[in-house]
């Protein structure tokens, strides 16, 4: 369960929500400059005190404060438990797609380390990719290789930033079902940032919605994105 | 030729690049990372030998850390003799005063690296010496190269501050551009131009060296 | 009062002159209104300058052989003489400070196993370094000190070294002694004359000069009886 109180300032934009999630899987619906970057980026505990932005935030994952600006509470992105994967891979170019899924596992021994690589590459169904460079994968494949990265050290929270544009549509599907499957049985809860509705739908979540920087709905997917569907279907039905 | 000479500049600029990496890498990150306004401040500092007569650096470590000042005689209780006239004293002053180039090229490289790269390290648990040293270090190597060499250029060429603390000492503090200023002055030409020479072909090979590097990784972006 | 419309006379001078020849150049103005200016340096950079063409007037040297050098390149002369004229003859000093823990400068202080540091001017070019050579090897010191010399560019150099108490004492001409800071917090001791060559320091006016009259105005005030005195107040042996 991840409670969120948020009123942050960058530059012009304003972002301010206020929510519980306790879904295990919720999507964040908004079209581009929604905010969905900054929402999910304040979660992972980055950008802390740049310059021109003023964050009052309070953020709870299963009842443990992650950040509390009143206390001036602000845990550091890697003691956060929190995984991020973001719409560009941002693998390490210098390491092996191994040594990359590796880096998050540095307190474990060699072959616990090398058990648990090895466990993920097959989660996202890359494991012949072990030896390869990320500059010789393709989208998809190093989308997979930072999907597996992030959840090598095991998060409890997983925040998705559209990182599913790059996956053609039947595997992404596939990855998406087996991925739910594994979240929920390791009890990671799971936040994705979208602006593709399919998303939304497909994986039947919870959803927010969010519109230049606030919640304008939060629910199922049903009711909150009615709007969105018929829009869609209106632009399917025009030759 | 004088190889004494020749031997200690090698010496002293091999010292100094060594000294100035180790104190560059993890100022430059810093100053690429970190955060707070005082960062300029610093950043100027560091800077500000670039600007520096020569002069003006000689006479700071003569008079102001020599024997009649409170810090002074610290250093000269440290080290067993003043700074002046000393390996040690000259190696102070290159370091001071070839920090800017080892600096500048390491603060340009870590900030031509992706900020998405450290974000992602730093939520996998790296702190920022491991950060350091296994993504800045490594995707800047080029920027390592280009400041050691031209730390070491620097320290290899450098005249005024050893002018002015150096007293000559063969082996100690005689180095190859006292050396060429000597024989000038001694209106030995034949010697000068050899030193010049010398001299020359270090600043070539050591430029060389930047440029092949460039050429190996080339097409590789950081 | 300068004539309008003269340029200065320039003067080269060695460093060992800078506390001496201001009032004297001043007087000089006085009595003729020549304007006269001077720059101070180590003789061997002066003589570099003037062979490349440095526009100067008049070189007073701290030796002979720079001066003899540009009258043998025939860039200089001297009135009246194939020879440097002689103006002065320098004096060596030891000096060192008040408040230094060894004993007070002598002979003997040379002898002193805590005389970690002596400061010499260049002996390879400085005519007072080369002065302090002949000094240190007569009295069969130089073997012993040669590890513990620091060697500067010029006199000045030296006393700066001393004074900065980065050498405990330095061999410095006796102007540089009397000024008033080195006075003020050091003492000297004459190095006895016998010990080294004289240092005979000697003029010459630059060939292309187009103040040949004024130059030979100012040597000839330089050698005047009353001068030379006050050359002798400041440390600086007349000639006569």
């Amino acid at each position: 369960m991840l409670e969120l109180a948020l009123n942050a300032r960058r530059g012009s934009f304003h972002l301010e929500v206020e929510c519980r999630l306790a879904s295990d899987w919720t999507v964040i619906f908004g079209h581009s400059g929604a905010g969905k970057s900054t929402l999910l980026r304040l979660l992972a505990g980055l950008d802390r005190n740049s310059r021109g932005e003023t964050a009052n935030a309070r953020i709870a994952l299963d009842g443990r404060l992650l950040t509390d600006s009143a206390s001036g509470k602000w845990l550091k992105p890697g003691r956060r438990q929190t995984g991020l994967v973001a719409q560009h891979s941002s693998l390490f170019p210098h390491l092996s797609v191994e040594a990359n899924v590796a880096y998050g596992l540095a307190g474990l021994d060699r072959n616990l380390r090398a058990t648990r690589v090895a466990e993920m590459l097959e989660l996202v169904d890359a494991t012949s990719l072990v030896n390869r460079r990320p500059q010789d994968l393709s989208g998809g494949q190093a989308q997979r290789v930072a999907l597996a990265r992030a959840l090598a050290p095991g998060p409890r929270l997983l925040l998705l930033d559209e990182p599913f544009s790059a996956l053609d549509g039947t595997a992404s599907d596939a990855l998406v079902d087996r991925l739910q499957v594994w979240l929920r049985a390791n009890s990671v809860q799971t936040v994705l940032a979208t602006h593709d509705a399919t998303d939304a739908f497909s994986t039947g979540a919870e959803v927010a919605l969010l519109r230049e920087g606030h919640l304008a709905a939060v629910g199922p997917a049903a009711e909150v994105l009615q709007d969105e569907r018929e829009r869609i279907a209106r632009r399917l039905k025009t030759p | 030729m004088d190889w004494q000479a020749l031997a200690l500049t090698l010496r002293l600029a091999t010292v100094t690049t060594a000294i100035l990496l180790a104190v560059a890498v993890p100022l430059a990150a810093l100053l690429v990372l970190g955060r707070g306004r005082w960062l300029a401040a610093v950043e100027a500092l560091a800077s500000l030998p670039l600007v520096l007569p020569p002069t003006v650096l000689g006479f700071f470590l003569l008079v102001l850390l020599g024997p009649r000042t409170a810090v002074g005689r610290c250093i000269t209780a440290l080290l067993g003799h003043p700074l002046a006239f000393s390996f040690s004293g000259l190696v102070v002053g290159s370091v001071i005063y070839s920090l800017p180039f080892a600096v500048q090229p390491l603060v340009a490289g870590f900030a031509a690296i992706e900020p998405a790269l450290v974000d992602g390290a730093r939520l996998l648990g790296a702190g920022s010496a491991r950060v350091v040293f296994t993504l800045l270090v490594p995707l800047a190597r080029r920027s390592l190269v280009a400041s050691a060499v031209l730390s070491f250029l620097h320290t290899v060429g450098e005249f005024g501050v050893v002018l002015m603390l150096g007293g000559d000492i063969p082996g100690a503090t005689r180095t190859l551009s006292i050396v060429l200023y000597n024989q000038v002055e001694n209106f030995d030409y034949a010697a000068a131009n050899s030193t010049a020479a010398i001299l020359l072909g270090l600043s070539i090979v050591a430029l060389a060296a930047i440029y092949l590097t460039g050429q190996i990784r080339g097409g590789r972006r950081a | 009062m300068p004539m309008h419309g003269q340029t200065p006379l320039r003067v080269a001078a060695a460093a060992d002159l800078e506390p001496v020849l201001p009032p004297i150049l001043d007087q000089f103005r006085q009595a003729t209104g020549i304007q006269a200016e001077a720059t101070y340096q180590a003789s061997a950079m002066l003589t570099t300058q003037i062979m490349n063409g440095a526009p100067f007037d008049v070189f007073l040297s701290a030796d002979l052989s720079y001066p003899k050098r540009l009258i043998d390149a025939r860039l200089a002369d001297a009135p009246g003489s194939s020879t440097p004229v002689t103006y002065a003859k320098g004096t060596l000093v030891l000096w060192s400070r008040k408040d230094s823990p060894l004993p007070p400068p002598s002979l003997e202080l040379l002898r002193n196993p805590g005389l970690k540091r002596l400061a010499i001017a260049n002996p390879e070019r400085a005519p007072y370094g080369r002065a302090a050579l002949a000094a240190l090897t007569k009295l069969n010191l130089y073997d012993a000190l040669k590890p513990r010399l620091a060697t500067a560019e010029n006199i000045a150099q030296a006393a700066q070294f001393v004074d900065s108490g980065n050498a405990d004492a330095g061999l410095v001409s006796l102007t540089s002694a009397l000024t008033p800071h080195m006075a003020a917090s050091g003492n000297y001791f004459v190095i006895p004359r016998d010990l080294y060559p004289p240092i005979e320091q000697g003029a010459i006016i630059v060939s292309k000069t187009r103040q040949r009259a004024a130059a030979n105005k100012l040597l000839n005030y330089l050698l005047s009886p009353p001068v030379q005195a006050q050359l002798a107040k400041s440390g600086l042996t007349p000639v006569q």
